[in-house]
């Protein structure tokens, strides 16, 4: 582990078939960071949190996320992460409080931590009123704060978020940007967007992917604030377009 | 264990939530009794022809002829078209526990929790397991009553029920299997009936095998290993063999969640 980081990515690949994905990507996220990982549709953020989060294997490379190597200690790896995926999808037969439950006894809660922290969240992200619906059938902007609570039930060292307010009117963005802003106080928060204004309101440092591979790194002042990384995109569309033709 | 149990009560949630777990919990309590009362009734009318008969002849008069008893002429059908009702049900209850997470894009949820392969899976076959522990339950309800009130045997219809258990147990893996390997439930469910129908009984391509083969194919056919339960004999080989297919389709579902990580 880097000095005072909480994620080291080293030389990570993932690929499909004849596509590289993700090509040779390191990086390291400090702890206590809200860290932004940016890049157009199909640059790769979605396959790096997918990797990050153990929920796929990566072709070569190391993860190491609080200490753990992710390839060797995937359980205890993800005992200390949370994870709110692209448009969550939740479990149309469970009520949002059975949802809760569910994950929270999966991560070794006790019944009375687990209903305290529940009653937390529920007035915490504003779930009152739809606590004991089926959670499946709630909409977006519910189903983004009910995804957002059960990443966060254990109390996580780190939260992945994978487009945390896509498809969310500016009132629920709004909301969920405040949510996020709590979250920090608490956790490293790891942003996938591809929102600049989101990114630059709510991240410290900030990862350009293009392609599957690094494009940019560094604090936003240092990749020239919202326009700067704004730029970045306009070049990489450029390119892509004289390619195409 | 705890991890395994709250994905069993999960699964159990969601299977009792679904209206197929109720059709199929009715379809095997009506086809049971059906077949059941149908049998039994076959089986009287043949009673009462041989006492008409026996009367008339002065001869033979209360000796049954070979075959003619309650366990070949009422036991036996029964769990056998029982069985062949369990072939067309479990399929429809196993499509959609490993394949309706992923066309409902839950599995991102259930695969970054901290659970192992080894645990999701488990979870997923032991709540089909205890679902299907009540369907057989439902279907002994009839067969119990019937052996309460006319002094029947207990024994072969307990071991009938035994049978009947573990060729779902074993039917609900080959289904699970086909389940985690499909992309879709309809897939899984037919691809689970193919499988099914193909092991039942391999007596239809004994014809173009030789000693060797027949025997081997006739140990591997589901059916072999239900005949001695309805005679109220339940073989340690049978349950075996019935344990072994639920160990492959479990392994092996297993496997799947694991390659489907590295893809």
């Amino acid at each position: 582990m880097a000095n005072g980081s909480v994620v080291d990515v080293e030389n990570l690949w993932k690929d499909y078939g004849p596509l590289h994905a993700l090509a040779d990507v390191s990086f390291s996220i400090g702890e206590g960071e809200v860290f932004g990982l940016l890049g157009r549709n199909g640059s790769g953020k979605t396959t790096l949190l997918r990797i990050l989060t153990g929920y796929r294997l990566p072709t070569a490379g190391s993860v190491r996320v609080a200490g753990l190597d992710l390839a060797r200690k995937s359980l205890a790896v993800r005992r200390r992460i949370g994870y709110m995926p692209e448009h969550p999808q939740l479990y149309a037969d469970l009520t949002v409080r059975g949802l809760l439950r569910f994950i929270a006894n999966v991560r070794g809660m006790s019944r009375s931590d687990r209903e305290l922290r529940i009653d937390e969240l529920t007035s915490h992200f504003g779930l009152g009123a739809v606590i004991d619906r089926l959670a499946g059938h709630c909409s977006k902007g519910y189903r983004a704060r009910i995804s957002l609570a059960a990443a966060v039930i254990h109390k996580p060292t780190v939260v992945f978020l994978d487009e945390p307010t896509d498809g969310l009117d500016p009132e629920q963005r709004h909301q969920t940007h405040e949510l996020i802003r709590a979250l920090a106080e608490a956790s490293t928060v790891v942003l996938s967007s591809h929102d600049l204004d989101e990114v630059g309101v709510l991240c410290s440092r900030a990862l350009v992917l293009d392609r599957g591979c690094v494009s940019r790194l560094g604090t936003i002042e240092e990749l020239g604030g919202i326009a700067g990384i704004a730029e970045i995109f306009r070049q990489t569309h450029e390119r892509d377009k004289e390619q195409v033709e | 264990m705890r991890a395994v149990l709250t994905v069993v009560r999960k699964e159990l949630t969601g299977l009792f939530a679904s209206p197929i777990a109720y059709i199929a919990l009715t379809a095997m309590a009506l086809s049971m009794s059906l077949f059941f009362l149908d049998n039994l009734k076959a089986f009287n009318a043949q009673i009462m022809l041989l006492q008409t008969r026996s009367a008339f002849d002065q001869i033979g008069a209360g000796v049954l002829p070979p075959g003619l008893n309650l366990f070949e002429q009422v036991l036996l059908p029964t769990v056998t078209e029982t069985a062949l009702v369990l072939l067309a049900v479990i399929p429809l209850i196993t499509m959609g526990m490993f394949c309706e997470e992923r066309t409902r894009r839950t599995d991102e949820l259930l695969m970054t929790l901290p659970l192992s392969d080894t645990q999701v899976a488990a979870g997923k076959f032991l709540a089909t397991f205890v679902f299907l522990i009540s369907v057989v339950a439902i279907t002994a309800l009839l067969p119990a009553i019937s052996a309460a009130h006319t002094g029947l045997d207990p024994g072969p219809i307990v071991a009938s029920l035994v049978g009947l258990l573990f060729l779902s147990f074993a039917l609900a893996s080959l289904g699970l299997l086909c389940s985690a390997l499909a992309t879709n439930q309809l897939v899984a469910a037919l691809s689970a009936y193919a499988v099914s129908m193909a092991i039942l009984d391999f007596s239809w391509l004994m014809e173009f095998t030789g000693n060797t083969a027949d025997r081997v194919l006739q140990f591997l056919s589901l059916m072999t290993h239900m005949a001695s339960f309805p005679r109220g004999v339940i073989s340690l080989a049978d349950l075996v063999y019935f344990m072994g297919l639920c160990l492959a389709g479990f392994l092996l579902a297993r496997v799947s969640l694991t390659l489907e990580r590295i893809h």
